[in-house]
C-alpha cells in the first residue's frame, strides 16, 4: 500500500542550455547572473573519439585543485591535482555517437566574494562492456564570482546531440 | 524564468512491497530524478541489491559501470548485457534487515534526456552507512539502458523477499532546461 502525492518545487531555475547542431571543440555559458545560492551544470557529452573532459571558470588559467575516485569496471583509485590550469573533469570519455556520458558540476556559493569556490563533479560513462565512472571535489581559489564556465575534451571536439544545461539553485 | 525541479508522484510504503512502479511518465520534462529513501525487510542481510528496469523490460539492454567503498578498501566493477540493474549485484545496494534499526539509505538516480531516441544513461547513488565498522558501503553507478525508446516507467525491486520494508519513501522530479 503507497501513499502518493504531487507538489511543486520552487528553487531549481534553467538559466542557458545548449544543444550541439554540430562537432565544437568547447562549450561556454558566459554572463551567469549572481541572483542564485548554488549553480548546477549537467552535460550529455558524445565524442567521436575518446578523450578526458577539463573545464575552466572565469576564462582563468590558475587556482585549480581537485581530489578524485576512479572506477574504470575492473579497479578503483584516486589521486590528485594541485594548482594547475584547469580542472580535469572525466579522465575517459569513450567513443560513442549514440550513447552520452553524463557529467555534472555543483558549484556550492559561487557569487560569494568572500570565498573560495568548491565544486563537486562527476563523470560516468558505460557503453556495455566498457566504461568509466569517477567522483572529485575541485578548489578554484578565487574570490571572485563566477560569470562563465567552459567545458572542452583535451584534443577532440564533442559530437553533434551534445547538449548542456546549466540551472541555477537559490537557497532562499 | 520558470522554476524547473518539479515533483511528478510520491511513494511512501504503510506495509512491505516486493517492487514499486511509476508508470505513464510525461514527456513534458527534461531529465527525471529519483529519489528514494529505502530499506529491506528481507531479516538475513545487512544490505540488498537494487533492482532496476525501465518500461517494464526484461532482455538484455542493461549494463553498467560501479564504484563503490566499505571504509577500508575502492572497488570497481561491471555488468554488460543484463535483464536489469543490479541482476548480478553491484549497480546499487541499500540497507536490510540486520542494518541498524530505522536506517534508511539514500538512493538518488539521474537520468537526462530521458525521451531522446537514443540509448540512456544514466547515474545512481547510493549508501548504506550505520554507524557499523564491517559489511556498509557507499557507491556510485554508470548506467546505459540500451533502448532508443522514451523512458515512460521506472520499476524498483528488492533483490529479496519480502520486499522493501514499511517507511520506505520514493520520490520522482522532472527537471526542464526552459
Amino acid at each position: 500500500m503507497a501513499t502518493t502525492t504531487t507538489n511543486s518545487a520552487a528553487t531549481y531555475t534553467p538559466i542557458a542550455w545548449t544543444l550541439l547542431g554540430s562537432a565544437a571543440s568547447s562549450i561556454t555559458f558566459s554572463s551567469i547572473p549572481a541572483g542564485y545560492t548554488d549553480l548546477r551544470i549537467v552535460v550529455s557529452a558524445l565524442l567521436s573519439s575518446g578523450d578526458g573532459i577539463y573545464s575552466k571558470f572565469n576564462g582563468l588559467s590558475s587556482g585549480y585543485s581537485s581530489r578524485y575516485i576512479y572506477g574504470n569496471g575492473t579497479a578503483a583509485s584516486s589521486s590528485s591535482f594541485q594548482s594547475t590550469t584547469q580542472f580535469a573533469l572525466f579522465n575517459n570519455i569513450l567513443t560513442g555517437t549514440s550513447q552520452p556520458a553524463i557529467i555534472t558540476l555543483d558549484v556550492f556559493q559561487y557569487a560569494n566574494t568572500g570565498v573560495y569556490k568548491t565544486i563537486l563533479f562527476s563523470g560516468s560513462d558505460d557503453k556495455n562492456g566498457s566504461g568509466d565512472i569517477q567522483q572529485s571535489v575541485g578548489l578554484l581559489s578565487t574570490t571572485a564570482a563566477i560569470t562563465s564556465f567552459t567545458i572542452s575534451p583535451a584534443t577532440t571536439t564533442f559530437a553533434a546531440g551534445t547538449t548542456a544545461a546549466l540551472y541555477g539553485i537559490k537557497a532562499a | 524564468m520558470a522554476n524547473t525541479y518539479q515533483a511528478i508522484a510520491s511513494q511512501v510504503l504503510s506495509s512491505s512491497a516486493s517492487s514499486i512502479t511509476f508508470s505513464s511518465i510525461p514527456g513534458t520534462y527534461t531529465d527525471l530524478v529519483l529519489k528514494a529513501s529505502v530499506r529491506s525487510a528481507y531479516a538475513s542481510r545487512s544490505s540488498n541489491p537494487l533492482i532496476i528496469t525501465f518500461n517494464g523490460l526484461t532482455t538484455t539492454i542493461y549494463s553498467d559501470t560501479d564504484l563503490y567503498a566499505n571504509g577500508l578498501t575502492a572497488s570497481s566493477a561491471r555488468e554488460s548485457a543484463q535483464t536489469s540493474f543490479s541482476a548480478s549485484s553491484n549497480y546499487a545496494a541499500f540497507d536490510a534487515g540486520t542494518s541498524a534499526t530505522s536506517t534508511f539509505s539514500p538512493v538518488e538516480l539521474y537520468i537526462p534526456n530521458y525521451t531522446a531516441s537514443a540509448n540512456k544513461p544514466n547515474l545512481i547513488t547510493w549508501n548504506t552507512e550505520n554507524n557499523s565498522s564491517t559489511a556498509f558501503g557507499l557507491g556510485m553507478s554508470a548506467g546505459l539502458f540500451s533502448s532508443t525508446s522514451a523512458i515512460t516507467s521506472i520499476t524498483l525491486a528488492d533483490f529479496y523477499s519480502p520486499g522493501f520494508a514499511t517507511g520506505s519513501r520514493f520520490d520522482l522530479y522532472g527537471i526542464t532546461h526552459f
